[in-house]
């Protein structure tokens, strides 16, 4: 049982990508040689430049700011805790019509600059988070002892803290790398050719669903080579930690001019990416009337609550399985397979709800037959098809990933030693996975949750083509009526958006506060 | 006792999470007069027909809106039989070759849908009919442009114009279709010149959407840009003293008035082929060319109405009446392909 759980799990999160891969050996007619010899390489060279921008960017963003708001204490502090994490709640498209129109009036840009400022302001909050949360759970013993040792501070934080947490803030650079080789609505607008136009140009200009499907295996090459390059890095280093100490007991004040410099670097971003847009979106509303908060629109947010919230504790329960099973199986070859999940992330939202289609067509037509042939019953509809298990399938298929990085993330940190004293005990797998790693995995929980539920809301392509029938969430909401070019009247969804994501980030405050107490 | 609540909890959330999903899943089986509407038209203007449809009618409109086309119809082949599609609504001429080249319609013939469509507005199996139009028009900055300097879209490649030229990137499938047209027009070889002429014209890299094109002009990026009608009718009619500004020095010809007309667009309704009602779904597309449906989708969205005896706004008046370009239009969805590798080629991004 405990061998054929995790390869049951793992058929059917794979199944529907493995109807992809049949495409892969289906002629694309003249498609290839036409993309080599035009738009290729300008598609492969702009995802590569943009993502590792992209990464590096927020990368350079997110760590010294989660490293100021973990080991110091300034004007503002605790509210800039969570209040980084704000601008995740804007969906980077939304960020970029919103500065589209400031920028049209106000200043030139080269447009790949522009891509990546705006692609990086919406994403750092990936590696913040991942960060912080490494950076809380480091021992101060670590601290202490490079203090001893007559270290300054900032050597501290290059040579004990940063390493330590590589595996952490990888992850979350991983997970914004995913998200901008992904990104179809930011890049179109400032119009950067990358692969992911490239597929929908292919497949919906074109007419070669099949050329699609190939270019986005190069997507997945990309991302088994991070995913690869990763776990590599991480052996390199095995870390063990005691215990999970505690942050606040060595908090450090800061003084004079750092006092205001900790300030305003950590407004600046929220400024940017969160309060300037936020603005405009009041400003619009406010001139727009109250009226397009109607019933229904309320039933929409209502909707995408939900969804959202059923969506990512789907998803964090199939990670956890994953990664509490890799941890225990950590010898068996096949559990390693698992990380293939993770390339979910890298596939196009569209692509996968492809995938997804293709697969219920097998399924419903393998119930039909079941049902034909064992009660000579004959359905008159299809029963998976355009139902919201194609929603939740899609999203388990894609967004797993966050939840099993973050899981694998803190599980790397939990000594061994733990799960032998609990085999010693005689308790068994499940036991120790519930009682032992469920309890220590609590933050990363958390904050996949938050994570998951964020990026269902903001999820679009795969929600537009899998829904059932007048099924209207915000964020397809949002994106109807900014794509026809109504950025005020989408401006009272876009709210919603922003306000729904946010909740959960509040959630993870109170969370926080309760638990120092 | 402490185990047994904490196995308990768990399996409260399953249950509470499995009638929280079934409930999403089986809510909307009512007994009422149904028609499904696959469309991949996103306007909100839609929405409001769909309420006075059922107000005349009692039919309900179940609506799947799937913005990009070929995204609808992928879906609609893979359900296969069994799809519960009575009615597919696409926008752009090209969308409706691709639908059905899928097979996905069957076609349709009352004397009501006869009587509104114009025959050339009617696909030749009447497998769709056409139930708005917009036209691909030109915008100039009036200050700078003289008004007959340009007349035709093959002007645009007029060397006196580089640097000038705005366009939206040729990702959209409004310039796909607007070269697909051009190659029908003046064929391969010519359209690929045109191309690259046009591209060395423009006077940035395509970026935003065409409403932005007409803001670039106000702030001096250039003088000439490629728009839809309805973008333009948009600004003319809006309130907002912002888009008044940026319109006020615009002028807008309608190319090829004097030969084969202003390239348009259509969206179109057709019956699917599997459809489980079809009945009322030939009621909700003889209800869209009504008078009554082509009057509001004119008001509401700019659009020009396909029916000859629905009175045009004023907005619409006022900018003109165009001769559209009716005979390219079914050869647009066949000569898209052929028109992104031309894009491609010459670099139109």
């Amino acid at each position: 049982m405990n061998k054929f759980l995790p390869i049951f799990l793992f058929l059917i999160i794979i199944f529907p990508l493995l109807s992809l891969f049949y495409h892969l050996f289906l002629p694309a007619q003249n498609i290839w040689a036409h993309l080599r010899s035009t738009v290729l390489n300008i598609y492969i060279f702009n995802t590569l430049f943009l993502s590792l921008s992209v990464m590096l960017c927020s990368a350079f963003i997110a760590v010294p700011l989660a490293w100021l708001t973990t080991k110091y204490n300034f004007l503002g502090k605790k509210f800039f805790e969570w209040a980084l994490f704000l601008p995740f709640a804007i969906p980077s498209y939304l960020l970029a019509y919103i500065y589209y129109s400031i920028k049209e009036n106000i200043f030139t840009i080269n447009s790949y600059l522009a891509a990546i400022i705006i692609l990086s302001l919406s994403l750092y909050p990936y590696v913040y988070l991942f960060s912080k949360q490494v950076f809380q759970e480091i021992s101060p013993t670590l601290i202490y002892a490079s203090k001893t040792l007559n270290q300054s501070e900032l050597k501290t934080f290059w040579k004990v803290i940063l390493p330590l947490s590589r595996p952490a803030i990888f992850s979350g650079m991983l997970l914004v790398c995913m998200e901008t080789i992904g990104d179809f609505g930011t890049v179109d607008f400032f119009s950067i050719d990358t692969l992911a136009t490239g597929i929908f140009r292919t497949w919906f200009g074109l007419g070669s669903i099949t050329g699609a499907i190939q270019i986005s295996f190069i997507l997945f090459t990309f991302s088994i080579t991070l995913v690869i390059l990763e776990s590599f890095f991480r052996k390199k280093m095995v870390f063990y930690q005691k215990q999970i100490p505690h942050s606040s007991y060595f908090e450090k004040n800061l003084n004079g001019v750092y006092k205001y410099l900790a300030f305003i670097l950590c407004l600046a971003p929220i400024l940017v990416s969160f309060i300037l847009p936020l603005i405009i979106i009041f400003v619009n509303i406010y001139q727009l009337g109250m009226k397009s908060f109607d019933k229904e629109f309320f039933e929409i947010v209502f909707r995408s609550f939900k969804i959202s919230s059923i969506g990512a504790l789907l998803c964090i329960f199939i990670g956890m399985i994953f990664s509490i099973l890799k941890k225990i199986h950590s010898k068996n070859k096949l559990i390693n397979l698992n990380e293939i999940i993770s390339f979910g992330y890298a596939i196009p939202g569209a692509i996968i709800a492809i995938s997804v289609l293709t697969s219920f067509k097998i399924l419903d037509n393998l119930i039909e037959n079941t049902t034909l042939f064992l009660f000579h019953f004959e359905y008159k509809d299809l029963i998976l098809s355009g139902t919201i298990f194609a929603v939740l399938y899609a999203y388990s298929i894609r967004f797993t990933s966050i939840s099993f990085q973050s899981a694998n993330a803190s599980m790397n940190k939990i000594s061994p030693s733990i799960e032998w004293a609990s085999k010693t005990l005689g308790k068994s797998i499940f036991q120790t996975g519930y009682k032992i790693y469920l309890p220590l995995l609590k933050n990363s929980i958390f904050i996949s949750f938050i994570i998951i539920f964020v990026d269902i809301i903001k999820e679009l392509p795969a929600t537009m083509v899998l829904r059932p029938f007048n099924y209207e969430t915000i964020s397809i909401k949002t994106y109807n009526l900014a794509s026809d070019e109504r950025l005020k009247e989408a401006s009272p969804s876009a709210l919603f958006i922003i306000l729904l994501g946010i909740i959960p980030v509040i959630l993870i405050y109170f969370y926080n506060q309760k638990k120092k107490k | 006792m402490k185990l047994k609540r904490k196995l308990f909890s768990p399996a409260i959330f399953g249950f509470l999470l499995s009638v929280f999903i079934s409930g999403e899943v089986y809510a909307a089986s009512e007994n009422e007069k149904v028609v499904n509407l696959y469309s991949s038209r996103h306007y909100g203007v839609d929405n409001e027909l769909f309420e006075l449809f059922k107000k005349q009618s009692g039919i309900k409109v179940n609506l799947l809106q799937i913005k990009e086309a070929s995204q609808m119809i992928e879906r609609i082949k893979s359900e296969g039989k069994k799809s519960p599609a009575d009615v597919i609504i696409t926008v752009d001429i090209g969308n409706a070759w691709k639908a059905e080249n899928a097979d996905l319609f069957q076609p349709i013939k009352t004397d009501l849908l006869q009587k509104s469509v114009p025959s050339n507005l009617v696909e030749e199996n009447f497998s769709w009919y056409a139930i708005t139009l917009r036209g691909r028009a030109i915008v100039y900055d009036k200050t700078k442009i003289k008004e007959n300097e340009i007349q035709n879209y093959e002007d645009l490649s007029n060397e006196k114009f580089k640097g000038k030229v705005l366009a939206r990137t040729s990702n959209h499938v409004y310039n796909q279709s607007l070269v697909a047209s051009l190659i029908q027009a003046n064929g391969e070889e010519k359209t690929k010149i045109w191309c690259e002429k046009f591209t060395n014209n423009l006077a940035r890299k395509p970026e935003g959407g065409d409403i932005d094109q007409m803001k670039a002009i106000y702030n001096g990026k250039g003088e000439i840009a490629i728009v839809n009608t309805y973008y333009y009718a948009r600004l003319l009619k809006s309130e907002d003293p912002e888009d008044q500004k940026v319109v006020k020095n615009l002028g807008i010809i309608f190319p090829n008035q004097a030969n084969r007309g202003m390239h348009i667009n259509a969206s179109i309704a057709g019956i699917a082929k599997y459809a489980p009602n079809k009945e009322n779904g030939i009621k909700l597309i003889e209800f869209l060319v009504s008078k009554d449906a082509q009057e509001i989708l004119a008001k509401m969205n700019n659009e020009y109405p396909v029916r000859t005896d629905v009175e045009w706004t004023n907005v619409l008046k006022n900018m003109g009446k165009p001769k559209f370009d009716t005979v390219t239009l079914s050869k647009v969805g066949e000569n898209t392909p052929k028109a992104i590798m031309i894009l491609d080629q010459v670099g139109w991004r």
